[in-house]
């Protein structure tokens, strides 16, 4: 049994080792999600023009939306990860992201017109945009091993808990203490969410 | 490590929701539909008299009030003729409740229970929007977990350095991690 423990206790220290930058940046963007108000995080920076010209693209009836905001942007050299909407039927909106920034382009259908604005770096937006980033439809491979390294730290942190509790459990003076812990966590945690 | 079992529960919902929001389409196809249905669970005759001037927040905490629904919730609508909307949140079943202010008629919709939807749902719930105790507390103990996240990740640095045999893998674990994450952080 001394070798699982080893293992067990080498597991929890390295992997959290490997995932310390992901914990403290999913520490620090909850707490400016949490208290937006103190921060003002929740208040884009302004958008500053870059470019606003002509433009042509057909857009055919029913054409989906995305494959022709990746058009729009590989025109503009901006590929990479985007979202779409058609806010209005003759307006495509695509914003851009990048952790660092965040470019909109706005297609004027009827009036065949492109424009372009992006946002200023701030640092508190660049570890939101860390947040937010994740999933595997964004076209990049970049993206989707980001996408990947978000799973890793998932189950990472479950990992984590699970050796933790058996940390916990392997170590008999900490039992009855550790107990009430977790015990308290439990039964705190379902109350909340049961009443929540 | 007593921090670490108490937030055990948070620190597994934040993990397993992570991975729910991160596999959405996934998800999506267990389905048969994008979002939970909502199910009409009652409708009722509902005469209360607002003054012409109350605002579409104070007549949503009335109805809340008088349905015996008080908590979280958002207001829409109840403007310009168009019906007044309160989505009154909760984990497990939230409810839309309609009022239109001409019939005088009140709907209540319950939303199906689907497990990936209460997941996604408390990791989103946070801040200290709410005016109620409870929402508070969930904040709270949201921020709890939060900072006990960057401490135990700062913790664990140290305690790495204090075991001199897990020097030379713990290294090459955290620089990997760390040169990892400058890498996306340069090239996202």
């Amino acid at each position: 049994m001394k070798s699982f423990d080893h293992f067990n206790r080498r597991t929890h220290l390295y992997l959290g080792l490997f995932l310390t930058p992901w914990l403290v940046m999913y520490g620090f963007s909850s707490f400016l999600i949490s208290h937006h108000a103190w921060f003002r995080s929740d208040q884009q920076p302004a958008w500053q023009p870059v470019f606003d010209r002509e433009y042509q693209r057909a857009v055919p009836e029913g054409a989906e939306l995305r494959s022709v905001a990746q058009g729009i942007l590989a025109d503009c050299g901006l590929e990479g990860a985007f979202w779409a909407q058609r806010p209005k039927p003759d307006e495509i909106r695509i914003n851009r992201f990048r952790f660092w920034d965040e470019t909109r382009l706005t297609y004027a259908l009827k009036d065949h017109r492109l424009r372009a604005e992006k946002q200023k770096l701030r640092w508190d937006q660049v570890v939101l945009r860390m947040h937010f980033r994740g999933g595997f439809m964004q076209p990049t491979l970049r993206d989707t091993l980001w996408a990947v390294l978000v799973d890793l730290a998932c189950v990472g942190i479950l990992v984590w808990v699970a050796s933790g509790l058996i940390m916990w459990w392997r170590l008999a003076r900490l039992r009855f203490w550790g107990a009430l812990a977790v015990l308290g966590g439990t039964v705190s945690f379902v109350l909340l969410i049961s009443r929540l | 490590m007593f921090l670490g079992l108490f937030l055990a529960p948070w620190m597994a919902m934040y993990a397993l929701s992570t991975l729910v929001m991160n596999h959405r389409e996934f998800v999506q196809t267990l389905y048969p539909t994008k979002a939970p249905e909502m199910e009409r669970e009652r409708e009722l005759d509902y005469t209360h008299a607002f003054p012409a001037n109350a605002a579409p927040a104070e007549i949503g905490a009335q109805i809340l009030n008088d349905l015996g629904l008080v908590g979280a919730h958002r207001v829409s609508g109840g403007k310009e003729g168009k019906p007044l909307v309160i989505d009154r949140q909760h984990a497990w079943a939230p409810r839309r409740i309609t009022w239109q202010a001409g019939t005088k008629k009140l709907v209540i919709e319950r939303q199906h229970f689907r497990s990936a939807t209460l997941l996604e749902r408390m990791h989103r719930r946070r801040g200290y929007d709410q005016p109620y105790a409870l929402d508070d507390t969930w904040a709270f103990s949201v921020d709890l977990a939060v900072v006990a996240m960057v401490f135990w990740g700062l913790s664990g640095l140290w305690l790495w350095w204090e075991l001199r045999p897990t020097r030379g893998l713990g290294a090459i674990c955290a620089a990997g991690g760390l040169g990892l994450f400058v890498l996306f952080l340069i090239l996202l």
